[in-house]
């Protein structure tokens, strides 16, 4: 996949796995990454799928309507490169945490609900509830961080209690950040999930 | 070898009826052209909605039945129902989407350019600007005749076995293959509207239907000879189709195609006002004569709803 990698000054600080919105990039959530953690490593991946020429994580039918079966196949295939990465970086595969945004979100709270062992922790900026009427695998005490908006069109509040609730129920240790704004990523949100980090994996650093 | 015109029409699931009502007529401005019951099913209501006459090539049907289960659309349905709109109108409708707060997305295929949403229970819809076809006489709920809907502009097929199904296009049905780009093939029919029909190449696996998915697509036969003529065929090719059953409005026989899609043929004759004038069309229930005896029992089941224009209340309320 296509991706960046930096080398962060803490090799014990967790991976950041940058994972962007649709139209995005894979250097897109670099300043998201230097608030949470500067001195971690970052791995920032581009998705692979391309609508209108923005890339993607995985396909969609339509606004809001993914494509389940497009979506399994790509969160094997990231699941597989974050892999691949940890031996070619050498970095610890244990200590991956997701940071994603929207389309990434969705990535990334797939990869939680197909595999136990694919993230230590996810920053999840506006994420939907990527499967329904599946069973999620042990999560438990994996820190989950949702930052979410009260005027969310894309994502309504019912939704991200769905989320959280599902979340919860697999044993993840989930905290929710509510702004009143909409689908973006607001200054205050970044700073929650700054905080919510520097304390979570505080004994990491 | 008969030849379709195109689609015919579309039936799908839905969930609440005045919901429905409120997308089709209200939002996308479409005529209530035939309300009636479910032949199969009488507690359920069937709800046309089309052109001013409803004219083959514009008739979308649905069962509204509420609190229905979700379906999910996949492989074995019509994956999405393409509606053409004139040209240079899609404009127009992103902005309607946008004050009704549906959400939208913009796609393009085969150089085309696309509006994609969802109705109000699931069902995928697209906007597409075509020159072709006959120019809506059906002005409704705050659209204007120069962007109203046409019609359908075709339909993209989720098969679970596109070969097999790019065969009953070819083979049965007569349509033309005339492109094909990553993932889809496009056929062409010869009718003005309901005429482009695109199919997944990859196949896609079976999904379980419900409200938000569609139950079958009907292709024109333009007479009950054509029909008979198709029923032989689609026989001889191993698909064992239904007998041919009367809906009153037109002629159907059905038969799954191998790539799990429900398809009916169904006779251009006689149409919608065989039982109601022109411009009384969709105002009462209509029974066919074998449950005018059970009309109050009918009735009794039903939901009332209104056909009610969205634009003028949002005036009055101002």
């Amino acid at each position: 996949m296509k991706h960046l990698f930096h080398e962060g000054k803490n090799r014990s600080a967790p991976v950041l796995v940058l994972l962007h919105g649709t139209g995005g990039t894979e250097s897109d959530l670099l300043p998201l990454a230097a608030a949470l953690s500067p001195d971690s490593s970052v791995l920032g991946i581009r998705g692979n799928v391309l609508e209108n020429g923005m890339p993607r994580f995985f396909r969609r039918l339509a606004e809001g309507v993914f494509d389940v079966e497009d979506l399994a196949l790509r969160t094997r295939e990231l699941y597989d490169f974050l892999d691949e990465s940890a031996v070619k970086y050498g970095l610890d595969r244990r200590n991956y945490v997701a940071v994603g945004y929207s389309n990434g979100a969705n990535i990334a709270a797939s990869l939680l609900f197909h595999y136990n062992d694919a993230l230590s922790g996810a920053v999840l900026h506006h994420p939907m509830v990527p499967l329904r009427s599946v069973v999620l695998p042990d999560l438990k005490n994996v820190p989950v961080f949702i930052g979410a908006g009260r005027n969310d069109r894309m994502c309504s509040p019912a939704e991200t209690e769905e989320l959280s609730s599902l979340l919860e129920g697999a044993g993840a240790k989930l905290t929710v950040h509510w702004e009143n704004a909409g689908h973006s990523l607001t200054g205050t949100e970044i700073d929650a999930a700054a905080a919510w980090f520097r304390q979570t994996f505080a004994s990491i650093e | 070898m008969p030849t379709t015109a195109g689609i015919h029409h579309i039936t799908a699931f839905v969930g609440d009826v005045q919901g429905n009502v409120d997308f089709y007529a209200g939002v996308l401005g479409l005529r209530l052209v035939k309300k009636t019951v479910n032949y199969d099913a009488p507690e359920v209501y069937h709800l046309y909605f089309g052109n001013e006459t409803g004219d083959p090539g514009t008739i979308m049907t649905f069962f509204p039945q509420e609190g229905a289960e979700n379906g999910m659309i996949g492989g074995g349905q019509v994956g999405v129902t393409v509606y053409a709109v004139p040209p240079g109108s899609l404009l127009f409708w992103r902005k309607r989407l946008k004050k009704f707060g549906i959400p939208f997305m913009d796609i393009s295929r085969f150089g085309e350019d696309y509006v994609r949403f969802t109705d109000n229970s699931g069902l995928l819809i697209d906007l597409v600007e075509r020159a072709e076809g006959p120019a809506s006489t059906w002005s409704f709920s705050g659209v204007p005749l120069q962007y109203a809907i046409k019609g359908f502009g075709g339909a993209l097929l989720f098969s679970s076995d596109s070969e097999s199904t790019a065969k009953v296009l070819e083979l049965i049905l007569d349509m033309q293959r005339i492109g094909e780009e990553e993932g889809l093939i496009r056929y062409q029919a010869t009718g003005e509207l309901g005429n482009w029909i695109d199919l997944n190449v990859e196949d896609i696996p079976r999904c379980g239907g419900g409200a938000g998915t569609v139950h079958h697509i009907a292709w024109r036969a333009k007479d009950d000879e054509e029909q008979e003529e198709w029923r032989r065929m689609i026989e001889q090719c191993g698909l064992r189709p239904t007998p041919i059953v009367n809906r009153e409005y037109f002629k159907a026989l059905y038969f799954r195609e191998p790539g799990g899609i429900l398809f009916e043929i169904a006779t251009d004759p006689p149409g919608f006002t065989i039982d109601e004038p022109l411009v009384r069309l969709g105002e009462n229930l209509m029974l066919p004569d074998r449950y005018e005896p059970h009309r109050s029992a009918i009735l009794s089941h039903l939901v009332s709803f209104q056909v009610r224009s969205l634009e003028y209340e949002e005036e009055a309320e101002e």
